[in-house]
């Protein structure tokens, strides 16, 4: 084979490869939606004079093109491929698949977003707590990074403890950290597992002053759960199992979302149509979308009333409460403006529980 | 029409969008200031014969380019600089600096300056602007001087050969910026945010620096070399292999050349050069040397820097050159030590920042020898210190052309099939880099070119 050909064949595949890859992103279709980074993906932006001249449609072109070019996930696969085995490094995108397999998210605190975090918390305080004679407790869930090897680099969890516990004095704080370990989460997905939750539940409810309610059964959800991080980390993983946990206080009581009503409407504690969807997660009372439901046991062993004030961690905890207390209100601040909660929830004589995660203490933005 | 013209009017068309993608407004300036250097060049070219009046235009010219530079670059430093006399207070002006306005005004001079010094004239403004406003180049060199293009502007030859080769530089480069220099910027980002500094997370900092300088700087370089031979130009090498110099003197024969021979040319010879008084060669040196460290930024810690490299240059001249060449090993890390100190210097925000990042690279400040996220990022990034040290040197590309190459003598000694089996590799190669770079892309994590700022 002579230089000739060798020069031919290089000029002709680099230009086979661009106009392929330039003619597919013209025609494939643009679904406008990242499945596996749960995330809109960028429009193809208005074309006016003022766009054009301000520089503002060519800045939104380019992200268009990178958020809609052919093969997207493929290419990411491999740039994580390349990154973990080819580069050797120790992370992508602030991820880390650790030995055993457990997807890791490396989050450090945003500049004042625990403090924000605490200012918010303190605003409902304020309004609801203060004056009722409502019990309080907090507590807080580590992310998987907590239990990561030494080398790793991890936020000050302790710091950051220390931080919400000064700046809510008026909360009992109930510590998890010695009760979790890595096992007790999912290996995809951020979440804890409810499965492994009962020993958090009896601590929560030791702390509380009241007694879970019987039994639990363990069942299988699904096999073919893929957490919110096999997108973002774009490499192959094995999926996880949803299981899930039932009792009779579990089976018999009533969940009922207010979101955007006020009359209410039932939903199911666990909802198997949710195990296919965009986040399998929301499985368990909704997930991490929901601002405000109650699940209520008219046969507890007490008539004791809890609110949780939580995150999307709050959901697979919450059901196991059921039973130890006659209604549990559990709220999302992220989801529900906490302004107008005085129209549902009763905070007099009620226990009050405000669990977070460390990871939303981080980034704290959403929190209303 | 003849087919050259529409080659030139298209390059030139695709230039201006490209220019207008990054600066949809500004682009006017640049015409103007093409259009200015066209004129002048004319008036030159009639007034050829006039001494007096050709030096005019070319002074008039150059000050109009100069002036704009000047303007959008430097207008704030000096408000800055004027409002430390006491009573002074201007306020600052809200100037962007347009991209790549401190490449083409060099051109405009250079081609300023050929014209007067007997280069004809362009006739054709088209052509003109397609030589200063050339996409691959534009905004961050090689810096073309007008009588190496002049020529190839009239005729040029496509071919295979041009073509693949163009190909396999800009997917080099490409691969050299994406891949290694912003993983470099990503670790200055991340050095730059730490709380957990140590000396060793110094160093760390200081040559991920110095190689993403290289990488991204050579990179878009090897990028606009390569898109120039696709269109079938030869653009003069801008870098050769910077970081194996022995000397000070030799770094800056083979980092940035196309901006050196720019000086050289333009500035230093006029001035006199090398044939004048000793003393009046190190005003001479020290001018030059100003001049470039002011070109790179409006602020002193850029001025500081180009005369930094004056002094060093000057003491080689006159006392150590000879003492360099007795030992490599001496000569090697004398070069990369002074080298490395300059970016750091050149990196800095400011003066006072400077001060305080060389003194940390000693321990000045009380800072640990070590510190956890040094050990950590240390292990993130230890293969990709060991791609860019071993990839600015000439060993990648020397053993490839060994193994690969099957031009001329590179061809002797290779069997067929080995040949055949080189244009699968090398053709593999290039789709490889062009894979890769396409995957970081699309996943975001790149960032402009550093050379973009100048």
């Amino acid at each position: 084979m002579s230089v000739k050909i060798k020069n031919r064949i290089i000029v002709i595949t680099s230009a086979v490869l661009l106009f392929a890859l330039s003619f597919l992103f013209v025609v494939l279709p643009k679904s406008g939606y990242s499945d596996s980074e749960r995330r809109p993906l960028e429009k193809f932006p208005e074309v006016s004079f003022d766009s054009i001249v301000s520089g503002k449609f060519m800045g939104k072109f380019d992200t268009y093109t990178v958020e809609n070019f052919p093969f997207r996930d493929g290419f990411r696969g491999i740039k994580a491929f390349a990154s973990k085995y080819l580069l050797m490094q120790l992370e992508n995108n602030d991820l880390y698949i650790d030995k055993d397999g457990y997807i890791v998210k490396i989050q450090f605190p945003n500049e004042g977003s625990v403090e924000n975090a605490v200012n918010k918390l303190n605003a409902v305080y304020d309004k609801y707590l203060k004056d009722s004679n409502s019990k309080i407790y907090l507590s807080i869930v580590p992310d998987k990074n907590y239990f990561a090897d030494d080398f790793r680099l991890k936020p000050d969890y302790e710091a950051m403890v220390n931080t919400v516990k000064d700046g809510m004095s008026y909360a009992e704080y109930i510590d998890l950290f010695s009760v979790l370990e890595i096992d007790d989460y999912y290996k995809t997905d951020t979440h804890w597992k409810q499965e492994a939750l009962v020993p958090v539940a009896e601590k929560l409810a030791a702390a509380m002053g009241v007694q879970l309610s019987g039994d639990f059964t363990e069942h299988t959800a699904s096999e073919s759960f893929n957490g919110v991080y096999v997108g973002q980390a774009a490499l192959p993983v094995k999926p996880d199992t949803i299981k899930y946990l039932t009792s009779a206080a579990i089976d018999r009581a009533v969940v009922t979302l207010y979101d955007n009503k006020t009359t209410g409407e039932e939903m199911p504690m666990y909802d198997e149509t949710k195990l296919d969807g965009k986040d399998g997660y929301e499985f368990f009372i909704g997930g991490g979308n929901l601002g405000l439901l109650k699940i209520t046991d008219p046969d507890a062993q007490t008539d004791r009333k809890l609110v949780i004030f939580r995150d999307s961690y709050g959901s697979a905890i919450a059901p196991l409460l059921t039973g130890a207390y006659s209604e549990i209100t559990v709220i999302d601040t992220r989801r529900v403006n906490p302004m107008v909660l005085g129209m549902f929830v009763d905070f007099n004589d009620a226990d009050v529980l405000f669990l977070y995660s460390s990871l939303v203490l981080c980034d704290s933005s959403e929190i209303k | 029409m003849p087919k050259i013209y529409l080659k030139n009017i298209v390059l030139l068309a695709f230039s201006l969008v490209f220019y207008s993608w990054g600066e949809p407004k500004l682009v006017v300036l640049m015409i103007v200031s093409v259009a200015c250097g066209y004129v002048f060049g004319l008036l030159m070219e009639k007034y050829r014969e006039n001494i007096k009046l050709r030096r005019l235009f070319m002074i008039i010219s150059v000050i109009i380019s100069a002036s704009f530079l000047v303007y959008y670059k430097y207008t704030n430093f000096f408000i800055d600089n004027l409002n430390l006399i006491p009573g002074v207070d201007i306020p600052f002006k809200e100037i962007a600096l347009p991209v790549g306005i401190s490449f083409y005004t060099f051109q405009i001079i250079s081609y300023t300056v050929d014209v007067y010094r007997g280069t004809p004239a362009q006739r054709n403004p088209l052509d003109l602007a397609c030589y200063i406003a050339m996409f691959p180049q534009l905004i961050a060199g090689p810096i073309v001087r007008y009588v190496d293009v002049a020529a190839q502007l009239k005729e040029r030859k496509h071919t295979f050969e041009k073509t693949a080769y163009g190909i396999r530089r800009f997917a080099v480069g490409f691969a050299k910026k994406v891949l290694i220099a912003d993983s470099f910027g990503e670790l200055v980002a991340i050095f730059r945010a730490s709380d957990d500094k140590s000396v060793l997370f110094v160093w760390m900092y200081a040559i991920a620096f110095m190689l993403q300088l290289y990488f991204d700087f050579s990179g878009y370089s090897d990028m606009a070399i390569g898109l120039g031979k696709i269109f079938a130009f030869d653009f003069i090498e801008n870098f050769n292999y910077p970081y194996i110099s022995r000397s000070i003197t030799e770094f800056w024969r083979r980092w940035h050349m196309s901006l050196g021979t720019w000086f050289r040319d333009y500035v230093y010879i006029p001035l006199g050069g090398n044939r004048v008084s000793a003393g009046r060669h190190i005003f001479n040196i020290l001018v030059v040397w100003m001049f470039t460290g002011f070109w790179h930024g409006a602020a002193w810690n850029f001025i500081i820097w180009g005369l930094y490299f004056a002094v060093l240059l000057t003491v080689e001249k006159f006392f150590l050159g000879k003492f360099l060449k007795k030992s490599k090993v001496l000569a090697h890390v004398y070069t990369l030590f002074f080298v490395l100190i300059s970016f750091v210097l050149f990196n800095a925000a400011d003066m006072k920042t400077a001060v305080s990042d060389i003194g940390s690279l000693f321990g000045a400040g009380g800072l640990p020898l070590v510190s956890k996220e040094a050990v950590y990022y240390l292990r993130n990034f230890a293969v990709l210190f060991v791609c860019g040290i071993v990839g600015a040197t000439p060993i990648v590309a020397t053993t490839a052309r060994k193994l690969f190459a099957t031009d001329g003598a590179n061809a002797e000694g290779k069997s067929r099939t080995w040949i055949a089996v080189s244009a699968v590799l090398e053709t593999l190669f290039v789709v490889a880099m062009l894979v890769l770079v396409t995957a970081w892309l699309v996943d975001g994590s790149f960032s402009s070119f550093l050379y973009f700022r100048f």
